[in-house]
């Protein structure tokens, strides 16, 4: 069983380190992108048409959603101690256990009903007229994809033989 | 009694709530007496503008004014309403739209294919240009000009115009402006003083087509069908009657907003005849583009234009 | 009653040590299913994770971040706070009235809260702790810092407010300029006032005096600041020049810092690799409290509790000057467990026309509104600014809450004072009509 759980663990790792490497690379490319077009507006009043569809539905998207779990793993979160930690620590334990398996359904959910939405448009084809037709199906997969992963995350989290602290990257 | 959400994304004082929504109601409670109430739920507090219309689908609304310049991935074609250089009032585009949508008219399938039903449309009176530098008077003036643009249709319009558009989030239009990061924006009359445009703008024409924005206010379907046949009547009744009252208040509004403006000492003018024609003859690229590439998903894009020009009575 | 059971489902999660984004959105849910069928919570909850993500102005938070972390580094930062130290090192508490400062250069050049405080967070941080602040103050600097860039204008919060009620923006802008300078100083005076009342709080000058000199005379030291002001200028430059607007200048300016530190050989690409990772892991924590705060905010909507507070208030029938004070109150308890847009955009409408019906100026309420606002942003349970300075460093939010309390006092001071005279905010307007 635990073996299972550290294989599965190791696994995560790996996809959320995938997920953290492409986000961090497309938040660099938008850096650029973004500077580009404001220097292309002000010096020739040539503005790329596309920038900022292209950075508000899909650039932004995918990198806060690929990074989500990473983020989270790496010390990505805040929460208030001060009552917990004057819990007994096996309370405090199956405190924390509790508020993991309860995150975790909660971001399922959330991925689920992203993932319907993208099915929808994949399976329609549906695209949003702009200056090209861009396909609503690739801007909301990476929802889905960055839930699932975060709730994967947090079960694992719960159902580990030795809770993670949580937060505190620093 | 059926209690009906009512849910929208524009702020209480905007035009969409106290020229739509609201007479809507009003109109359909005093007509239908006790059958019917509303939840309503004003100002994006749970649905924002670009997602009504799943917002319809996923239930959190049962009657929502659908943006039909958001949703050009569900109902393609009822963007036509939009195209620059069709109409030239809001009662004009209204009344023509309006016969367009309702069951056999040619945009009734958009909409019965969601499970949705028309109530009624409004429809900007012809967005105009508005420059913060010098002003615009014909085809030539647009050469260099970058044009804060919405996006969309907006965007091929300015590129056939020639000028640069410039997709800036409506939030930092007044910013970008007033800077120049922008010198000049497409916008109605209406929505000048929501963003205190009238403080920085130099010149506004009045008699341009640079295209509208709609909203078209939907029904669940099962939730219409659930309505007694009067009800239903009464619904009908009572958006046709908010529609074109919508469309004469706003269309007399840019009259007067117009003479205000000029007041301010903001140079409102007309395009002359033959400058107007230019301009015109460049917009009608975008309606053919927007042929070709409905066309090319297989969509009978130009049959709705032609059906939509005889609505309008243009040729 | 709804209210009681969500907000007290709200509390009970938090202080259970259930992260504060996830503990907004779970008891978001389960209030929602009290009060509308299921299909509508699924509808919610469908929208929320892609709408918070593909909102063009989130941008303006990796961007800002990123550049913080990029000056963080490359030591450009350090070198800033050194030289801060060394300028302000004499007077007790020097480093976070620094914090105020760029606070309130930051302000006018950002219109968000969120990215101006991440930002600050990053870059003074790591230099205040290890000359010894206490951490809690140091937190509770930061994030009453970062409220500053929505009353110095440029300001996302007068933009929506000058939609919502027809208000003029540039005037809401100009009016904003006083009350933000003020608050400022305001917030200088109280850190020279705490550190006093409370020595722990900062470290002895004559201490880090001894630890300064190592780093070089005090000129060598100013020396070492001209890439962090070339930046400003850049940043700032970008913005009132047109070439870029708000949400587009936090990418100039994090290009800015790259191009810069990588041309005085200060970057390498472990570092811009590390700056990005901390970019990313910032942005994400933001993003997950932020729908979850939607959520929350959806069931707020549906208890419909803040048109009755407002409407309840219009109804009475009191004296202008009560109903002022009334909504006003409601504005300070409503801050503390809501997003400050939701309120503004829910509540306004209402407010404007109930209090200019009673004769009060509407640039003037956009003022004290946003002042609120400014305050809801770090007061607890739902504080984000001192939740995005905690979770960018580490530190506890509640030592976070506690560090700021001094200077809600003094927000509620100047509060007062803008209530009582108008004129501050309205005088620089006036003179320029
Ligand atoms: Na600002
Ligand atoms: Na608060």
């Amino acid at each position: 069983m635990n073996k299972l759980h550290g294989v599965l663990d190791r696994f995560v790792q790996v996809l959320e380190n995938i997920g953290a490497v492409i986000a961090g690379s497309v938040l660099l490319f938008c850096m650029v992108l973004v500077s580009f077009d404001a220097l292309l507006r002000y010096a020739f009043a040539a503005p790329l048409t596309f920038q900022l569809h292209l950075t508000q539905y899909y650039l932004l998207v995918l990198l806060t959603m690929l990074g989500l779990s990473w983020g989270y793993r790496s010390g990505g979160s805040i929460q208030i101690t001060f009552l917990v930690n004057r819990l007994p620590e096996n309370i405090r334990g199956l405190v924390a256990r509790a508020g993991l398996l309860a995150s975790s359904a909660y971001v399922a959910v959330l991925a689920v009903k992203a993932w319907e939405v993208f099915e929808r448009a994949w399976v329609r084809d549906t695209v949003v007229m702009g200056v090209i037709d861009w396909p609503v199906a690739w801007s909301w997969i990476w929802v889905p994809i960055g839930c699932a992963l975060l709730s994967t995350r947090l079960l694992l989290d719960a159902t580990a033989s030795r809770l993670r602290v949580m937060g505190g990257a620093h | 009694q059926t209690k009906l959400s009512v849910v929208h994304g524009s702020p209480v004082k905007h035009v969409v709530s106290i020229l739509g929504a609201e007479p809507w109601m009003t109109c359909v409670k005093e007509k239908a007496g006790k059958e019917v109430d509303f939840n309503y739920y004003p100002a994006g507090q749970i649905s924002k503008t670009p997602e009504l219309l799943r917002a319809l689908d996923s239930g959190v609304a049962d009657l929502a004014p659908v943006p039909i310049g958001y949703v050009s991935d569900e109902m393609p074609l009822s963007g036509v309403v939009m195209l620059p250089g069709l109409g030239s009032t809001s009662t004009e585009i209204v009344t023509a739209y309006s016969k367009a949508i309702r069951p056999g008219g040619i945009l009734s399938k958009e909409f019965e294919q969601l499970d949705i039903v028309p109530i009624w449309a409004m429809a900007f009176p012809p967005y105009q240009i508005v420059s913060t530098r010098g002003k615009i008077n014909s085809l030539d003036d647009f050469k260099g000009r970058v044009v804060r643009s919405a996006g969309g249709a907006m965007n091929l319009a300015i590129q056939q115009l020639g000028g640069s558009p410039a997709e800036i989030a409506i939030g930092e239009t007044y910013i970008a402006l007033e800077r120049g990061t922008a010198d000049s924006t497409i916008s109605a009359f209406a929505s000048v003083k929501p963003f205190s445009l009238q403080e920085i703008m130099k010149s506004m024409s009045s008699n341009g087509a640079f295209g509208t924005f709609s909203n078209v206010m939907a029904m669940k379907k099962d939730k219409f069908d659930a309505l007694s046949p009067e009800t239903q009547k009464v619904f009908i009744d009572c958006g046709i009657q908010t529609e074109q009252k919508f469309a004469q208040t706003m269309d007399a509004e840019a009259k007067e907003l117009a003479k205000e403006f000029a007041a301010l000492g903001i140079d409102i003018y007309e395009f002359t005849p033959e400058n107007l024609a230019a301009i015109n003859g460049a917009l009608g690229n975008v309606q053919s583009d927007w042929v070709k590439r409905l066309s090319g998903r297989g969509l009978p894009a130009q049959e709705t234009l032609d059906g939509y020009k005889t609505l309008l009575g243009v040729k | 009653m709804d209210i009681l059971i969500g907000v007290g489902l709200l509390l009970a999660l938090i202080v259970s040590g259930i992260p504060v984004g996830f503990a907004l959105g779970i008891s978001g849910v389960i209030s929602l299913f009290m009060m509308v069928p299921t299909p509508v919570v699924m509808g919610l909850m469908a929208e929320v994770v892609h709408h918070t993500a593909s909102n063009y102005v989130l941008l303006t938070i990796p961007m800002f971040v990123l550049m913080a972390e990029l000056l963080t580094a490359s030591g450009m930062a350090k070198d800033l706070m050194i030289a801060c130290n060394r300028l302000l090192g004499k007077i007790k508490g020097g480093l976070a009235m620094a914090c105020v400062l760029a606070g309130s250069v930051l302000a006018a050049a950002s219109g968000s809260s969120t990215a101006s405080v991440a930002s600050i967070a990053s870059a003074a941080f790591p230099t205040m702790k290890s000359l010894g602040y206490d951490e809690g103050f140091s937190i509770g600097t930061m994030a009453i810092a970062g409220t500053l860039a929505i009353m110095i204008p440029p300001s996302i919060a007068f933009v929506v407010y000058g939609i919502i009620t027809e208000e003029s923006i540039g005037r809401l802008f100009i009016a904003g300029m006083i009350p933000g300078l003020m608050t400022a100083l305001g917030y200088v005076l109280t850190i020279s006032v705490a550190v006093r009342v409370w020595p722990h709080l900062a470290p002895d000058p004559k201490k880090i005096a001894e630890q300064m000199k190592q780093g070089g005379t005090a000129l060598q030291q100013y020396g070492k600041v001209w890439p962090v002001v070339l930046l400003v200028i850049i940043v700032m430059g970008a913005l009132y020049s047109g070439l870029a607007t708000p949400t587009e200048v936090g990418a100039i300016g994090a290009f800015g810092a790259l191009l810069i530190s990588m041309m005085l050989g200060r970057m390498s690409r472990k570092a811009v690799i590390r700056a990005t990772g901390n970019t990313l892991r910032t942005t994400s924590m933001i993003v997950t409290i932020i729908f979850g705060a939607m959520l929350f905010g959806y069931f707020m909507a549906y208890t419909q509790v803040t048109d009755a507070m407002i409407q309840w208030i219009a109804d009475v029938g009191l004296s202008p000057y009560v109903v002022l004070l009334l909504i006003v109150f409601v504005y300070l308890m409503l801050g503390m467990f809501m997003d400050q847009f939701a309120i503004i955009v829910l509540t306004v409408p209402v407010s404007h026309a109930v209090l200019t019906g009673l004769g009060f100026d509407g640039v003037w309420l956009g003022i004290i509104i946003v002042k609120t606002a400014e305050i809801g942003l770090v007061t607890p349970p739902l504080g984000l600014n001192v939740f995005v300075a905690s979770g960018v460093t580490g530190v506890s939010p509640q030592n976070g809450f506690k560090g700021a309390a001094p200077f809600i006092v003094m927000d509620l001071v100047i509060l007062g004072l803008l209530l009582a005279f108008p004129a501050i905010s309205l005088f620089l307007p006036e003179l320029l009509r």
